[in-house]
């Protein structure tokens, strides 16, 4: 039987869905005016990254060292940069910016030097559908980092000690938030990502230590639910003010003490219904997404050109806006076309693998082909 | 020091001049590397003063008797050669006695809307007045203006001048294009030259676009583009006048205003959007030239699906912006569009695509 964590995936799939969200946002300010609507849809699509490190943080101070690193290269750096490289030769062809599949085959010589000096050296992402690896580069610095993290986490050892550890990293957090970033000056550069993540993973180790006073607790995950909500009207009562003056955004992402509480609330919720998503047809359905959560991040903003590409995002804004004008409606209608075309994408991929390593084993191995045929 | 601002800065002030090649430059004055760098990168080798002959010179007026030291220069140049002398917070009494000492053929050019970020350069008599300048960079501040000017000296009136140029440090690398209004006998042509090695392909882009919208426009003309060289294209210049030239914005009622942009918006998004998608459907990017409409600019033109209603949205943005010092206070932006048939969630939608497209052509964002 699959051992994996049904409300740990749960909220895999609820944290890629809020990144593609997040993706197909248009924003909230139009002109001269702030959309408070639209500030708070930002609001509640900001922090599927958060969410992301806060699993990260559940699970990472299980192994050694050895194990952190092989895990993460066979797992992300290589998937990360097979990827990069696919996107380098063939993006704009998938995507539907050109006919030529043999566009990216044919790039000068300064692409080739952009991606060494600009990429690899500054460990950026820079190739065109691959911007959103911000995480996975971010990812893998704190993997480098593991044995200090391992450190702290085994200095904090107990609950007392965790819960101190969470609350002083939160309290930075929560000053950086009144300095408007100034402090740490999170970002979505590499280290500058890192260090946010760092602390979001120690406070979700804190987190996951703690779990057994909310799991299967329905009552912590109405909690969970409802505060989400809170923290977002208060984040998007503020942040709408900021706006209106002009103000920074950065409330608004997810190195902010908001995007802590949020997924903090998420956690919740995913582990109070843990009763209801261990009920078999429901696991089978979470352990799947979860599953294919990681590869739909992946492949979601080269989807999101396409369908751009297509026309089909503009056709369905224009067709509701038309129809019902609700920002919403608009928000959702976007995000689900997004969210079942990548996973679409995603299956068909699956599929294909299956065929085409089943054609492999067949070919391969003339006994199996044998067994095969008489079964 | 006043000049170092010019010398180090603005290197656009000499940029738009036509240095020719394998020629040698006389510099009497302490310039940047950066322009330095600019000079020679023209294939301009850069000697001393004790050189008899040479083809340039570039002084500046801080010498106490700037008409003599022009004189001097001028008489070692070639005769295709010019003298330039870079001025700044000269007053124009100043200005006006070192061209009449001189006695020699001089134009004056003018860099607006400052040295620091020089957009357009203007010879003196084709100077758009004050206003006109507000009106077409609401942008930039109309107080920013100082007063530098560079003087070129030549030894015989050269045979095409140049009359403006217009420069895009805003953009991308990749779509830097400096255009050039050229006057001589025969008339008046435009010019348009990649501004870098990397902008090269952008214009021929602009040649295919051409071809493109030639098929897909119904009932508008294209001003035709061919090519003169490596990253130089020509244009006709088009007379005519604005396809909202009837139009007031500060004292037509709104809803002449609104008739006046549909009938205009009908005429330049008349194109085939199956085929071609042109974003560089600005209202000015049209003109009225005896009973036909001239599209004179078509350098943002796609044959990505993109819907004729953002077309529609960005060529009223434009409108918008361009006069919103005087509209802001008759309609506001989201009435404004509203009338057009624009609800919110699409003003939302449409506004996050035209950040995208202006972040794409500046070049922060890869161009599709």
């Amino acid at each position: 039987m699959d051992k994996r964590d049904t409300s740990v995936e749960f909220l895999r799939i609820m944290a890629m869905i809020i990144v593609i969200g997040c993706h197909v946002n248009a924003g909230s300010v139009y002109f001269d005016r702030v959309n408070p609507v639209g500030v708070g849809i930002s609001c509640l699509v900001a922090d599927g990254v958060t969410v992301f490190w806060m699993i990260m943080g559940f699970f990472l101070f299980k192994s050694n060292y050895r194990h952190v690193l092989n895990r993460a290269c066979k797992h992300v750096l290589i998937p990360m940069f097979a990827y990069t490289a696919l996107m380098f030769y063939f993006g704009d062809w998938l995507a539907g910016d050109t006919d030529n599949i043999l566009y990216g085959l044919t790039r000068p010589l300064s692409d080739y030097q952009n991606l060494l000096m600009n990429g690899l050296l500054k460990w950026a992402p820079v190739v065109k559908y691959d911007r959103h690896f911000w995480f996975l580069y971010s990812y893998m610095i704190i993997i480098l980092f593991f044995p200090a993290l391992n450190g702290v986490v085994n200095v904090a050892k107990g609950k007392k000690n965790l819960l101190i550890m969470a609350g002083i990293l939160f309290g930075i957090i929560v000053v950086n938030d009144i300095g408007m970033n100034d402090l740490a000056g999170f970002s979505h550069a590499p280290f500058n990502g890192a260090l946010g993540g760092m602390f979001i993973v120690l406070i979700g180790y804190a987190v996951y230590s703690m779990k057994d006073l909310f799991e299967y607790n329905p009552v912590c995950s109405l909690l969970g639910l409802i505060g989400f909500f809170i923290v977002n009207l208060v984040r998007c009562r503020l942040q709408y003010n900021i706006t209106l003056e002009g103000g920074s955004i950065h409330l608004l992402y997810w190195f902010s003490s908001f995007g802590i509480l949020n997924a903090f609330c998420l956690v919740l919720f995913a582990y109070g219904i843990k009763g209801l998503l261990d009920k078999k047809v429901i696991r089978k359905i979470v352990l799947h997404l979860g599953r294919v959560s990681m590869p739909v991040y992946f492949v979601h903003m080269l989807v999101l050109a396409r369908l751009t590409n297509l026309g089909l995002i503009d056709k369905i804004t224009a067709h509701l806006s038309d129809k019902y004008s609700s920002i919403i409606l608009v928000h959702l209608a976007k995000m689900g076309l997004l969210f079942v075309s990548s996973l679409a994408v995603v299956e068909i991929y699956y599929w294909l693998k299956t065929l085409v390593l089943k054609a492999v084993h067949r070919n391969g191995n003339p006994g199996q082909r044998k067994l095969l045929t008489n079964g | 020091m006043a000049f170092n601002n010019i010398l180090n800065k603005g290197t656009n002030v000499l940029a738009w001049f036509d240095f020719k090649p394998e020629s040698t430059c006389v510099v009497n004055c302490q310039i940047s590397k950066g322009l330095s760098d600019f000079i020679t990168g023209k294939g301009v080798k850069i000697v001393n003063t004790k050189e008899e002959n040479y083809k340039y010179a570039i002084l500046t007026t801080a010498s106490s008797n700037v008409s003599e030291a022009i004189r001097q220069y001028h008489m070692n140049i070639d005769p295709d050669g010019a003298v330039f002398v870079i001025a700044e917070n000269l007053a124009p009494r100043a200005l006006e006695a070192i061209k009449a000492n001189t006695g020699l053929i001089c134009h004056v050019y003018i860099p607006y809307p400052d040295v620091w970020d020089v957009v357009q350069i203007f010879e003196e008599s084709h100077m758009p007045s004050h206003d006109e300048l507000r009106d077409a960079m609401p942008f930039k501040s109309a107080s920013k203006i100082r007063n530098p000017r560079l003087l070129v000296f030549y030894k015989t009136e050269p045979a095409e001048l140049v009359r403006t140029v217009k420069f895009n440090p805003q953009r991308g690398r990749n779509f830097r294009v400096n255009t050039y209004i050229m006057e001589s006998r025969t008339g008046l042509r435009v010019i348009k030259k990649a501004a870098n090695p990397e902008s090269v392909s952008h214009l021929r882009k602009i040649v295919a676009n051409q071809e493109i919208l030639q098929r897909s426009y119904k009932s508008v003309a294209l001003a035709g583009c061919r090519s003169i060289g490596e990253g130089i294209l020509e244009f006709p210049y088009v007379e005519g006048y604005s396809l909202l030239a009837n139009t007031n914005v500060a004292s037509d009622p709104i809803d002449k205003i609104k008739d006046d942009l549909t009938n205009a918006l009908n005429i330049i998004l008349d194109y085939d959007p199956r085929q071609v998608t042109n974003l560089d459907c600005d209202f000015d990017s049209f003109k009225v030239s005896g009973n036909q409409v001239v599209c004179i600019d078509y350098e943002w033109v796609t044959r990505h699906h993109v819907p004729v209603a953002f077309a529609r949205f960005h060529a009223l943005y434009s409108f918008y912006l361009y006069n919103r010092h005087v509209l802001y206070y008759r309609i506001r932006p989201v009435a404004f569009f509203k009338m057009f048939g624009f609800s919110i969630p699409l003003m939302l939608h449409y506004r996050f695509k035209e950040l995208g497209l202006q972040l794409r052509i500046k070049g922060i964002l890869p161009m599709k």
